[in-house]
């Protein structure tokens, strides 16, 4: 692997890493949101 | 490295972290409810009227007979409605109630009755022998709290019952 491609890779699993964390709080907050919404419907 | 190594790598990490977000979130959400319910084990209806209204109620001989809430919304919207019976009258925690001389009560009562008597999510109404009317024997307190939440306490010196009304908005 030469430097270049390896610096691609380091960034490329940083950017996944922090889409990941990012689709973390989404999923949560949603699901907390969803959760208190069909408590108001229901 | 091997190539394979590498996919497994690069999918690790991302789906660990997406996990580990979602349990710090989670631990972080739960742990001020997890305390609040360890302060509050043991609690009755009344400790809680007194938490929420910052008053102090007479718990002493007081056994709850019936309780209703109809809070189903989400900030907790709606009406909670106790009945507290005495064995002995609580002379000292009665000094602050007032007879309904100009109606005021009667009147707050009336308002709020017709919303005590829609249904809660779990599909029940309330038990309407277990309402009163508002007569001479009954003595009045009521605060308001946060503009326009209502806690009106109605004491039937006759029975010795106390009638808690919360009316949240």
């Amino acid at each position: 692997m030469t430097k270049n491609k390896k610096i691609i890779y380091v960034l490329g699993i940083v950017l996944a890493t922090v889409i990941a964390v990012a689709l973390a709080v989404i999923v949560f907050y949603g699901g907390i949101t969803i959760l208190a919404f069909n408590e108001l419907g229901g | 490295m091997s190539k394979r190594k590498k996919i497994i790598i690069a999918v690790a990490i991302p789906v660990s972290a997406f996990l580990i977000t979602i349990l710090c979130l989670s631990l972080i959400y739960a742990a001020p409810l997890w305390i609040e319910h360890y302060h509050r084990r043991g609690w009755t209806k009344l400790d809680f009227i007194e938490y929420q209204w910052e008053i102090s109620l007479s718990k002493e001989d007081a056994i709850i007979e019936y309780n209703f809430s109809n809070r189903n919304g989400f900030h907790g919207d709606g009406e909670e409605y106790t009945v507290c019976k005495y064995s002995t009258r609580p002379d000292k925690f009665l000094e602050n109630f007032e007879k309904d001389s100009d109606g005021k009560y009667t009147e707050k009562y009336n308002r709020i009755l017709p919303l005590m008597k829609t249904k809660n999510k779990h599909n029940e109404y309330i038990d309407e022998s277990k309402l009163f009317s508002p007569d001479d024997n009954l003595v009045w307190q009521s605060k308001i709290m946060n503009g326009n939440c209502t806690l009106l306490l109605a004491y039937d010196e006759r029975s010795d019952t106390l009638y808690i009304i919360e009316n949240f908005m």
